[in-house]
């Protein structure tokens, strides 16, 4: 009996985000329905940004971390090991450093934990450019 | 803070936990993710700064304020937002300063009472350098300028400005707890200087500086909802406002029940299909002509409050909200009620504030104008005149806010359609001279604000009997180098009805052009306004050199702000070859016979 076969991380982690980051995004439509002051008013514009950030940033990461583990499977060669896992790291810290700076801003200016939103880019970046270097 | 502090650690270690460490480079890419994490975040924190102390309290529980209008109403917000309205008062931040050279890092100062003021902006805020304010401020009024000229200097935060339209005015911290005064200068927004307050409204030479109090007076209509919570005993105050400036609820009333209400989106579609019509807000065009005036008129008019002793903590919260009739609250003022027993004591007098014949001469106070006009008294339903007739808050630009389809004469035609379609048959004058402007003739300039004239909100007819005398006429308004006997009679040719007993010649001249006799006889007021027409385009330009002898003599007047007006007039005055042509005898005896009331409009 073969064992089932277990899919690589970037593709269930992509998966889960875009279902996650998804359901954000229908969270945000329904606060705009039902005219939640704490994310339309006008005090709380820094908070709106920052959250649809985090739903756009989310669900397209979680593309490139599908795009990534299909592109390995289909040319092996490709794989490399740092690069998947920063890809993850940039998926994990990037919206999350925008929903929680939103979460926690204080007027114009987002929560200190917009700083993961940061870590998460240089991640995404180191990411993208091996990936990109090892396919040239 | 600590919430936030355990959530970014705890994602930060599952990071660490994704990427591992035995990784050709992953130490190296994690010293770079710190370092960019790390720098944003220390920006971010540092950046924040909590707000300056002001002695104002928060908003009453009842009021949503505009920040939750905006995402329902956003053309509505945006027109607000661009209004004068919203600028009426704001915090002392850099960014709200009408000065560019003060927002620029620059300096301006003033020489008043024999001292300099300076202000600047230190950390995004604007402050002062001046005589004490904490000295001065504790001075009685008859001592204050002593007590200015003797106090040490000393930088002050200011706190409020008030005004972004014509001018800028200053408040800062009194001496006593939570009271805001009003600093002794003023930034005239057009000609882009300061100048000393006292020059800046209409004030007898030799009266003493005005100590105004921001919580007293300015509170109950620069700011939504404002309550002085004045403390007799200490003479200090706990004021609170809703909202500063004049936002939202202050025409719709309190709206915290409509968003809670709003913010179901099955209740919003309900109104939307018009299913559902209590909405727990006011608006102003589905009321009467009368209440819907009535939200305006809160402010717009010269009053009293009739509650004094609960209006001196409560303001008008307990007594008026949009919609409400507002004679329960407000005694509206008239030389009527001003002279009768136990009528409220004003700083000012009536003459001051009202034409002998009862109209009022302040601007910004349209509604005592309105109550007085036979379009209004004598109109009903939708035919009765009201502040919407002409304005609307949402269409209008924001200078005067007028209703964009009731420009020129559409206003008028709405009721005087047959007057509208062929002017000139009414009006004696060609059809596109501003002489067949319904308003030019029925709400001339004759009301005096801000170092200039505005039009009386009293739509009438000219008259040119004793008891409208002191009031310029609207046809000499126009016609300054006619006499007013000529105007009289015209009037009385086209119209058939007696325009008066006969005006007694005024300096035994029955030849002195009515321009001379306004800025030569006229009583300060009337000079201010005068000043104005000699300087107006639609004025006729005929007789320049008598426009340009009558700015001469009004640039030397002793009251500042005619000065100041009669300046701005002057230049765009072109220079005339012609000599002065009225004779010094006349002027001489125009000048003797000058209405000398002493006249302050200090607002």
């Amino acid at each position: 009996m073969t064992p089932p076969e277990r899919f690589p991380l970037n593709l269930r982690a992509g998966f889960w985000a875009l279902f996650a980051f998804t359901t954000l995004g229908l969270l945000l439509e329904a606060m705009h329905g039902f005219k939640l002051g704490f994310y339309l008013n006008v005090d709380n514009e820094t908070r709106r940004l920052l959250w649809r950030l985090a739903h756009a940033h989310g669900a397209l990461l979680g593309l490139v971390n599908v795009a990534y583990a299909l592109t390995v499977r289909a040319w092996p060669a490709l794989e490399d090991r740092l690069a998947g896992r920063a890809l993850l790291c940039a998926l994990l810290l990037m919206p999350l450093g925008f929903l929680l700076g939103g979460a926690f801003a204080r007027g114009a200016d987002p929560g200190l934990s917009v700083g993961l939103a940061a870590a998460g880019g240089v991640a995404l970046l180191f990411g993208l450019g091996k990936i990109a270097l090892k396919a040239h | 803070m600590l919430l936030e502090w355990l959530l970014v650690i705890t994602a930060l270690a599952l990071g660490v936990r994704l990427l591992g460490l035995r990784e050709r480079y992953a130490a190296l890419l994690l010293s770079a993710m710190a370092l960019a994490g790390a720098t944003l975040a220390v920006v971010m924190t540092s950046v924040q700064k909590p707000p300056p102390p002001r002695p104002i309290g928060g908003g009453a529980e009842a009021f949503a304020t505009s920040n939750a209008c905006r995402s329902c109403h956003p053309a509505e917000y945006a027109s607000w937002h661009d209004s004068y309205h919203r600028r009426m008062t704001q915090t002392a931040e850099l960014t709200a300063v009408a000065a560019p050279e003060l927002r620029q890092g620059g300096r301006l100062h003033v020489e008043t009472t024999g001292r300099t003021v300076e202000l600047f902006g230190r950390q995004g805020q604007l402050w002062a350098r001046l005589p004490d304010p904490d000295v001065t401020s504790a001075a009685a009024s008859d001592a204050y300028e002593t007590s200015f000229q003797a106090a040490p200097i000393r930088d002050v935060p200011v706190q409020l400005l008030t005004g972004s339209h014509q001018h800028q005015t200053f408040w800062v911290a009194g001496a006593r707890r939570g009271e805001l005064r009003v600093l002794p200068v003023v930034y005239q927004i057009d000609e882009q200087r300061l100048i000393a307050r006292r020059d800046a409204f209409l004030n007898p030479p030799d009266a003493p500086e005005q100590a105004v109090r921001w919580n007293s007076n300015c509170v109950q209509c620069h700011a939504v909802a404002g309550q002085p919570a004045h403390d007799e005993a200490s003479d200090a105050f706990a004021t609170s406002a809703a909202e500063l400036g004049i936002a939202c609820e202050a025409c719709h009333g309190a709206g915290a029940d409509h968003v809670r209400a709003m913010q179901n989106p099955l209740t919003r579609y309900a109104a939307h299909a018009g299913t559902r019509t209590e909405l727990a807000i006011v608006n102003p065009k589905t009321l009467s002509s009368e209440r819907a005036s009535q939200v305006c008129g809160r402010c717009h008019s010269y009053f009293f409050p009739k509650q004094e002793a609960d209006w001196w903590q409560h303001g008008f919260a307990n007594s008026y909200a949009p919609g409400d009739d507002l004679t329960r609250a407000q005694l509206l003022l008239s030389p009527e009620v001003l002279a009768a027993p136990g009528a409220p004591q004003l700083g000012t007098s009536a003459d001051s504030l009202f034409y002998r014949d009862g109209t009022i001469r302040v601007g910004g106070r349209e509604y005592n104008g309105l109550l007085r006009s036979a379009c209004f008294t004598r109109g009903h339903d939708e035919k009765k005149l009201s502040c919407l007739s002409c304005h609307s808050l949402h269409e209008g630009a924001p200078n005067d806010q007028l209703d964009p389809e009731k420009l020129g004469n559409q206003a008028c035609a709405q009721c005087h359609q047959g007057h509208a379609s062929n002017p000139s048959a009414h009006t004696h004058h060609a059809a596109a001279s501003p002489g067949s402007l319904c308003y030019n003739c029925h709400m001339p300039h004759v009301s005096y604000a801000l170092l200039g004239a505005i039009r009386s909100h009293r739509v009438d007819s000219p008259s040119f009997d004793v008891a409208s005398r002191d009031r310029p006429n609207a046809c000499n308004l126009c016609h300054l180098e006619q006499t007013e006997a000529w105007a009289a009679g015209q009037v009385e040719r086209w119209y058939g009805r007696r325009a008066g007993p006969g005006l007694p010649p005024v300096a035994g001249s029955s030849e002195a052009p009515a321009g001379a006799v306004f800025a030569l006889a006229g009583d300060a007021a009337v000079r201010a306004i005068t000043a104005a027409a000699l300087g107006r385009h639609e004025s006729s330009q005929d007789a320049p050199a008598l426009r340009a002898q009558l700015l001469d003599q009004l640039v030397h007047d002793d009251y500042a702000a005619v000065r100041t007006i009669a300046e701005r007039a002057r230049q765009g005055l072109q220079p005339t070859p012609d000599g002065p042509p009225l004779e010094p005898a006349l002027v001489a005896r125009l000048l003797d016979a000058r209405d000398r009331r002493r006249i302050t409009i200090a607002e």
